[in-house]
């Protein structure tokens, strides 16, 4: 027998799925016009080659790469932190693991086809297939993606059995897609047992695998003797970086969601404070890291190393690179610090900067170092064309749309596992509470 | 839905849920024959052999697993079903 979802008590969370404004349609068909638009400036690049983007010599890698970077980085918002909430049972993940899943996954597809645009002629990739050469980073970079990729998908997926079984239940015309995608999920014990014993494989694997990635995405950096690249902690470096990026938009996509659907019953200030937390903990571990990779650059004072250093403080990225510092660590610092400013407005505020001066790091990380190459060539200067500015657009537009539609087939906040903390939670943290707890000695004797 | 008609859809159904379990394990073989392919070539240019190697053994494991706790799920989600099918079965008999 088919259930009425408006008889639910989670309610809120089927209503996207089966209601559908006129605010969708509107939003779908300008962000598939602006993606028509990028798709329209890829075919022309492809016709007339690289020479209608910004890239020359010695600046050979534009916006495509540090667009790589960017989005590879956001993409550790999601499996990485849902796995450290689920592994450490910190039972306020349960409204955000599946939003953070998403955007890996959505984001990992875009930050994924980045370098084959970069490519003048993209049918080359294929030469990975039948030449490739294992010993290159940029092998290491595919190889490694795919993985991530893989994994999170199938992370992303497996917790979402239970709930896409209950849409199958509800009918509707999709009844066959849900069918199709359930698995024959009747929430018995042993499904269950079945299921979390794989999810608890899955978190395990995935955090080495997100950690594994954003390193060897560094590594395509740091193996070459480019002045800035050339360094031991850019693993390190680059994985907090994409976690700092990733939680900020988690955050902007959790307060956009509970603003359009009307989730406030489910994402409650309390979430977005100890997410706040997170973000001025990554804040300070960025400041850290990257005044570190400074100071022993400047300390050494190597000529080359410090042409580029001084293209960022005070040559033509003087103002990006100060505006990466008050985006990344003022504002931050100061709207999460304070009580007063730690609302859910202060947070999204910061959010948004922390968004942008990462994009901003990657900016400059990427291009002053090509831009004063250790060879004797003359200095570079990069200038962003029209196409790579619609294709950036385009990217973004696209990311939106692809949660837009997600959240039109599939629940946003995972309902099973909200039912579940409902039931259960509070018993299950009283008693490890509990076995955390020295006994009484008083009662032994 | 008639039980009949029930049946054969979900047969169809799963016939294709299989097809989709399958595809992991041709990711997973495509993925080998490709790292083969280029250990081969390492080997053949005597271009770090050492190297190439080592990362395909980092790398085939992981994707071994994940097409493993794929088709586990799988499999022990229908076994079940399977059970719960054949009960109501005996019941209505």
């Amino acid at each position: 027998m088919e259930k009425d979802y408006k008889k639910e008590i989670d309610y809120p969370l089927y209503k996207p799925i089966y209601e559908t404004g006129k605010g969708f349609y509107i939003a779908l068909f300008i962000l598939l016009a602006i993606a028509a638009w990028a798709a329209y400036m890829y075919i022309r690049q492809v016709t007339y080659g690289l020479g209608v983007t910004g890239m020359n010599v010695p600046v050979s890698w534009g916006f495509y790469i540090v667009n790589f970077v960017f989005f590879i980085g956001i993409s550790h918002a999601g499996t990485l932190i849902s796995a450290i909430l689920r592994l450490s049972k910190a039972e306020w993940r349960r409204p955000i693991t599946r939003m953070a899943e998403v955007i890996t996954a959505i984001v990992l597809l875009i930050g994924g086809i980045h370098p084959i645009i970069d490519l003048g002629r993209p049918d080359r990739v294929l030469n990975i297939f039948t030449a490739g050469r294992l010993q290159s980073p940029l092998l290491w970079d595919v190889t490694s993606i795919t993985a991530y990729f893989t994994a999170s998908t199938v992370y992303l997926y497996l917790p979402m059995i239970p709930d896409i079984a209950r849409l199958r239940d509800h009918g509707g015309k999709l009844r066959w897609f849900y069918n199709f995608l359930s698995w024959g999920w009747h929430d018995t014990p042993r499904q269950k047992k079945v299921l979390e014993r794989a999810i608890n494989i899955l978190m395990v694997i995935v955090i080495p695998i997100a950690v594994s990635v954003h390193t060897v995405i560094s590594y395509i950096f740091s193996m070459t003797l480019q002045p800035g690249w050339h360094s031991t902690i850019f693993g390190p470096y680059f994985v907090v970086g994409a976690i700092f990026s990733g939680i900020a938009a988690l955050i902007i996509v959790m307060i956009t969601f509970r603003k359009v659907f009307h989730l406030e019953g489910y994402l409650k200030e309390i979430h977005f404070r100890y997410l706040g937390t997170l973000l001025l903990v990554m804040s300070l571990l960025w400041f850290y890291f990257t005044f570190s990779e400074y100071l022993t650059g400047v300390f050494a004072a190597e000529p080359h190393e410090m042409r580029t250093i001084m293209y960022k403080f005070t040559g033509p990225f003087a103002i990006f690179f100060w505006g990466m510092v008050v985006c990344n660590f003022i504002i931050p610092v100061i709207f999460l610090s304070f009580k007063k400013l730690k609302k859910i407005p202060g947070i999204l505020f910061a959010s948004i900067t922390v968004v942008i001066g990462m994009w901003l790091e990657r900016l400059i990380i990427v291009i002053p170092s090509l831009a004063n190459p250790r060879l004797p060539l003359h200095r570079g200067i990069y200038i962003p064309s029209l196409t790579e500015w619609s294709l950036f657009i385009g990217a973004v537009a696209l990311f939106i749309l692809g949660y837009m539609v997600f959240s039109k087939f599939f629940p946003i906040i995972s309902i099973w596992e909200i039912e579940e903390g409902r039931k259960e939670s509070a018993q299950i943290v009283k008693q490890r509470v509990e076995s955390y707890m020295p006994e009484n000695v008083n009662n032994k004797i | 839905m008639k039980n009949s008609n029930k049946k054969y859809f979900l047969n169809k159904i799963f016939i294709f849920q299989t097809i989709s379990v399958t595809l992991i394990w041709v990711l997973f073989i495509g993925i080998v024959l490709w790292v083969s392919n280029l250990v081969h070539l390492s080997i053949f240019w005597h271009d770090q052999r050492g190297i190439s190697i080592s990362i395909s053994l980092v790398a085939l494991p992981i994707f071994f697993t994940l097409a493993s706790v794929l088709t586990y799920v799988f499999i022990g989600l229908h076994k079940e079903e399977k059970k719960l099918m054949s009960k109501e079965k005996g019941e209505e008999e």
